[in-house]
């Protein structure tokens, strides 16, 4: 069991011919908020579900939480994908039953008060929401686990500038301190006040990791600037 | 945790169940009390209706179960179920176990739908419709007075294998045609698992049944006695006893395609 809370050596996932990771080194270590950067096709949400436990045919190791991947690392990681993962016919108050029945660490209370904080209903059902909506009922369940790594992939894309406040707030609202929270966007400029370290993403590799504050000084750019910069030496 | 989780089984597919119980109970009494009217043709349609629900609940209640299994376990709902934190294994046997009571049940409402059948269409085969009760005494009494203590032993299990083996090879097919190699097929991945499987088994099956044990009447009781099939196949002759061989090879078929839908839950998941 190493100390960080993400430990990925020479992973490799590919899709045919293509290869979405290649032989990928990442160590990310608790207590931090970490930005997975990159344009669309980069490798994050496959890196995302390789850490979640969703996709077994990978070459590489990979310890999370402290755990290699399996049942005891699901127990300590909460994932939150980009796509709507539960029943269109459930009620919010089912869902939260359903996390409260599997996972050991879910917190009802935090979840009832984000639910709250989202102004939503429990009686709601996820098949009469909207995108935002939904996006919101699935963060407060992610984001409601005493996890020690959360994974969220893309969580505010496709919701409205203003929607998009509500759900970092909402994301960061019961965050432990001693967790790990990556999270993987293309939308730098609505993320970079809330990071703490940022990972670049580009073919399947990394290009660029650190701390948000050393890049800042280094470069003397924002996140957001420095995110283009470095898109366009790749792409050239 | 398998309470836990055949539990939310229930509660998700309860809904769909209660739809093709409930279409396929609707057709059988529709039908049957059409049937009963004893028109020319309107009674004909009866016939095909009410048939079509009881025959029909068991197979689409099958496939309802199949098309759950493979959109919850990898699909979009998959995202959840595949981060559960328990081993694979143990989902795929907490929705076998719940497949296997519903089919139960399913085999269960089909006698019942295949009753409301008989007494809809009582008068068209001369019979009153409350024959169907003597009928079954007496088709009772007639099996009680030749079946040895083994074979009640064994049917109720052999009986539950043939009820839940199509259960397992739509599961099979399902898993092993979201496998990585079948990844990008989508529904075709495990439609052509399917079908290779059906080719496979049917093979399998036909050599298992030329296996030399047939059920017959020997002494005035069932027994099992030796047959040669494969001679009588080869000579054209009908034989005089059901031939009993495919039972093991289902046995061995079943244990199979368990074993290797545990392998994929286990090792093999890869969501798209």
């Amino acid at each position: 069991m190493t100390g960080n809370a993400i430990e990925v050596r020479g992973l490799t996932k590919t899709y045919g011919s293509l290869s979405a990771l290649d032989a990928l080194d990442l160590s990310l270590p608790y207590g931090q908020v970490v930005g997975l950067l990159g344009e669309n096709g980069c490798g994050k949400t496959t890196l995302l579900k390789v850490l979640a436990g969703l996709l077994q045919d990978h070459e590489g190791s990979v310890e999370i939480a402290g755990a290699p991947l399996g049942p005891e690392s699901k127990a300590r990681v909460s994932f939150l994908p980009d796509v709507s993962f539960l029943p269109d016919g459930a009620r919010v108050a089912y869902c939260l039953d359903l996390y409260g029945d599997f996972f050991a660490d879910f917190d009802r209370a935090r979840a009832e008060d984000l639910i709250g904080f989202f102004g939503l209903e429990r009686s709601m059902r996820l098949g009469q929401m909207s995108k935002g909506m939904r996006e919101k009922v699935q963060i407060a369940l992610a984001m409601s686990r005493k996890a020690r790594v959360y994974l969220l992939d893309e969580p505010i894309s496709g919701v409205d500038p203003a929607a998009r406040d509500v759900i970092v707030q909402g994301i960061l609202r019961n965050l432990r301190e001693d967790s790990l929270l990556l999270i993987s966007t293309h939308l730098v400029h609505d993320l970079e006040p809330v990071l703490d370290g940022v990972v670049m993403m580009r073919h399947g590799k990394v290009l660029l990791t650190g701390q948000v504050d050393d890049l800042r000084a280094r470069h003397n750019k924002s996140i957001d600037q420095l995110f283009k910069e470095v898109y366009s030496w790749s792409a050239n | 945790m398998v309470g836990k989780l055949i539990k939310h089984e229930a509660i998700r597919t309860r809904g769909m169940l209660a739809t093709v119980f409930g279409a396929a109970t609707l057709l059988a009494v529709m039908g049957a009390l059409l049937a009963a009217t004893q028109w020319p043709v309107v009674a004909q349609f009866g016939l095909v209706v009410s048939v079509l629900g009881a025959v029909g609940v068991v197979p689409a209640t099958q496939l309802a179960l199949a098309f759950d299994y493979w959109q919850t376990g990898y699909r979009r709902i998959g995202y959840f179920t595949q981060t559960l934190p328990v081993k694979g294994s143990t989902i795929y046997w907490a929705k076998l176990a719940w497949g296997t009571l519903v089919v139960v049940a399913s085999v269960a409402l089909a006698l019942l739908l295949g009753a409301i059948t008989f007494m809809g269409n009582a008068g068209s085969l001369g019979h009153a419709p409350l024959d169907l009760f003597s009928m079954v005494g007496q088709w009772w009494t007639d099996m009680a007075a030749v079946m040895p203590w083994w074979g009640w032993m064994a049917a109720p299990p052999a009986l539950l294998l043939l009820a839940t083996f199509n259960l397992l090879q739509y599961y099979f097919a399902a898993s092993v045609g979201s496998e990585k190699r079948f990844g990008s097929l989508g529904l075709g991945g495990p439609v052509l698992v399917w079908f290779v499987l059906y080719v496979v088994l049917q093979i399998v099956l036909i050599g298992f049944m030329l296996i030399p044990i047939g059920l017959g009447v020997e002494g005035g009781a069932l027994a099992l006695v030796s047959e040669n099939y494969l001679a009588m196949v080869l000579d054209g002759a009908d034989p005089a006893t059901v031939p009993i061989g495919f039972l093991p090879g289902f046995l061995v078929a079943a244990a199979v395609l368990v074993w290797r839908t545990v392998v994929s839950w286990n090792g093999k998941v890869s969501l798209v």
